[in-house]
């Protein structure tokens, strides 16, 4: 189905930091763009001086604030990421309006909610392993009876891999079955048939040598890819494992050790650090998109906790900055704007290096924070049919747009997407390391170390960028590197940003 | 009492003094200080302002968290129709 061509919107251009552009924190590019739509705003004919390259057909300035601050411009979307590859320096930011709090009514559905039906029936099934039908502990069986509304049964399989769902009968149709696996197995999707008392699922174990998305998308990785890069990975932490080597690092979380920077057991930090910089050879280790860079661990989420303070994840992207990682990947956000990490992600521009985010699983939601900040590079989830079983769980996660230039392609249907989508990159059936062995995982976060792997490996063949002084001209090189090396797949740039780097 | 996150984004690095001087105040605990621009604070709010406002570069943020990045179908409520299809 065509994209719809989306309607004009207005922006509010900022520079780096602040609402003036001042230097350090902003650019000579940055202020001069900026001087010049004032000009321009006072006389729409004066031409604009050389080295001044805005996209002036497509937009129209309509207020400034100070000369060389803050403008309102109308853009269509497209414009957004044609702005954004030129000046990677200049926040673009959506204008919002802000509307009286006033309670809404309670709608139909909510009046006719009815007291929920207790549910007596149980019915248990098992899952099994596909090599050797040993039982597969601690997988999530969760039993749709209607996935529209999300109506089921959940619960995880024990010792002998065996689960109760309470469904209210021993035998009951299902929409959709999805049982996923903790590590070592591809996760299983099956639609529409009834499910009975008894039954047993096999599980597919992973075979490292098979052709993932992040494989066909980035074959023959050289092990020397990424070099001289260095990248913090912001997240539960990274385990020890064969296929990693961890430069160095620091537990943010308040209350713990510093020097404990390893897994916190949730494995989800492993993963991406293996999406990055894993330098396995399969068929007995797997390897990441830029296997050569140097890996930093900055463990934000403690042991046994559910959440990570902005607090520390503010103070990681300060220790990544002051430990030089170039790039900084942040497989996580949510919630409201948080001044503290964007304050953070402004100080790391200003001190050469890029914040690289997931934009969010909320099934097609505007973009999360921080992915949100405009001096983040924000990542949507690509899929590819064919880079997984025809039973896995992925299946269920194709949604148009399909990609014009291979219709393949398609971002997946739990992504977030919007205007500020800067890049995207494969996140639908990944196979990683993980604690004690592999996984396959979906997400825009896989698809954001796939990015920042991507762009290690680009940033490791230009030694006139990784050179340059510690500043925000250097991080705006490397994100106008990375912004006009993507490709795009024809996905339209709300979907995609400037595509995919190859 | 809520934590609060004290970030100093003034020129030069964080003067002592400050940091001292909050930590100074009444019913206030700093339940972090390792970072070069950072504390993080419990502390009542309007008195973490005051103090601030004699405090040039120093900004105030509540302590928030964001949840573990989790993908997979949840379940949002039970089955609507709980009768049984085949034998029980």
């Amino acid at each position: 189905m065509p994209e719809q061509q989306p309607a004009v919107q207005q922006f509010v251009l900022l520079p780096t930091r602040g609402l003036q552009a001042r230097q350090p924190h902003s650019s000579p590019a940055v202020r001069s763009a900026l001087l010049f739509l004032y000009d321009h705003l006072q006389n729409p004919k004066v031409q604009p001086p050389a080295g001044v390259r805005l996209p002036l057909a497509d937009m129209r300035v309509l207020d400034s604030i100070h000369e060389d601050g803050a403008k309102l411009i109308e853009l269509r979307p497209e414009t957004v990421s044609v702005l954004r590859a030129s000046y990677p320096g200049l926040r673009i930011v959506p204008v919002v309006y802000f509307y009286p709090a006033v309670a809404p009514r309670q709608g139909i559905a909510a009046a006719r909610a009815k007291t929920p039906k207790r549910v007596a029936g149980k019915l248990t099934v098992q899952v099994l392993s596909g090599s050797g039908n040993g039982p597969v502990t601690g997988a999530a069986v969760v039993a749709f009876t209607d996935f529209a509304s999300r109506a089921g049964a959940a619960g995880t399989t024990d010792a002998n891999g065996r689960v109760s769902l309470a469904l209210g009968a021993s035998s009951k149709k299902i929409d959709r079955l999805y049982i996923y696996a903790q590590r070592g197995f591809w996760s299983l999707l099956k639609r529409s048939f009834t499910l009975k008392n008894g039954m047993t699922f096999t599980l597919r174990a992973i075979d490292l040598s098979y052709v993932d998305e992040l494989r066909y998308i980035y074959p023959n990785i050289p092990p020397t890819a990424g070099g001289g890069v260095s990248v913090g990975v912001v997240d539960t932490g990274i385990a020890d494992h064969p296929d990693l080597t961890i430069a160095g690092g620091q537990n943010t979380v308040v209350g713990e050790a510093p020097s404990d920077y390893g897994d916190n057991g949730e494995g989800h930090g492993t993963h991406v650090a293996g999406i990055i910089a894993a330098h396995g050879t399969p068929p007995k280790g797997v390897r990441g998109v830029a296997p050569a860079v140097r890996l930093f661990s900055f463990r934000v989420f403690g042991k046994g906790q559910a959440g990570a303070s902005n607090y520390a994840i503010a103070k990681a992207i300060d220790a990544a900055v002051r430990n030089n990682c170039d790039l900084i990947n942040l497989s996580l956000g949510g919630g409201p704007v948080d001044e503290a990490t964007k304050a953070a992600i402004a100080d790391a521009r200003n001190a050469g290096s890029i914040v690289i985010a997931a934009a969010g699983n909320d099934d097609r939601q505007p973009v999360s924070f921080p992915a949100s900040d405009p001096l983040s590079i924000a990542i949507s989830a690509l899929g590819r049919k064919g880079t997984y079983p025809a039973d896995a769980v992925e299946f269920g996660d194709v949604m148009a747009p399909f990609a014009t230039s291979d219709p393949d392609y398609y971002i997946t249907s739990f992504s977030n997407v919007g205007p500020e989508i800067a890049l995207t990159g494969p996140g639908d059936g990944i196979i990683s390391t993980f604690p004690g062995g592999y996984a396959v995982l979906d997400g825009t976060s896989m698809a954001t170390p796939a990015a920042t792997g991507a762009a290690a490996r680009l940033l490791g063949t230009r030694n006139d960028v990784i050179q340059m002084p510690r500043d925000a001209a250097r991080s705006d090189a490397i994100a106008q590197l990375l912004l006009q090396s993507a490709q795009p797949l024809g996905l339209g740039v709300t979907f995609e940003g400037r595509g995919l780097l190859s | 009492m809520p934590h609060f996150i004290l970030r100093y984004r003034g020129p030069g690095s964080v003067q002592p003094e400050h940091v001292n001087r909050i930590s100074s105040l009444p019913n206030t605990a700093i339940l972090d200080s390792s970072s070069d621009r950072m504390i993080l604070v419990d502390a009542p709010e309007a008195q973490l302002r005051a103090a601030l406002e004699e405090m040039p570069g120093w900004t105030l943020i509540p302590e928030d968290t964001v949840p573990l990045p989790d993908h997979r179908k949840k379940i949002l409520r039970p089955p609507a129709d709980a009768e049984d299809e085949g034998h029980s």
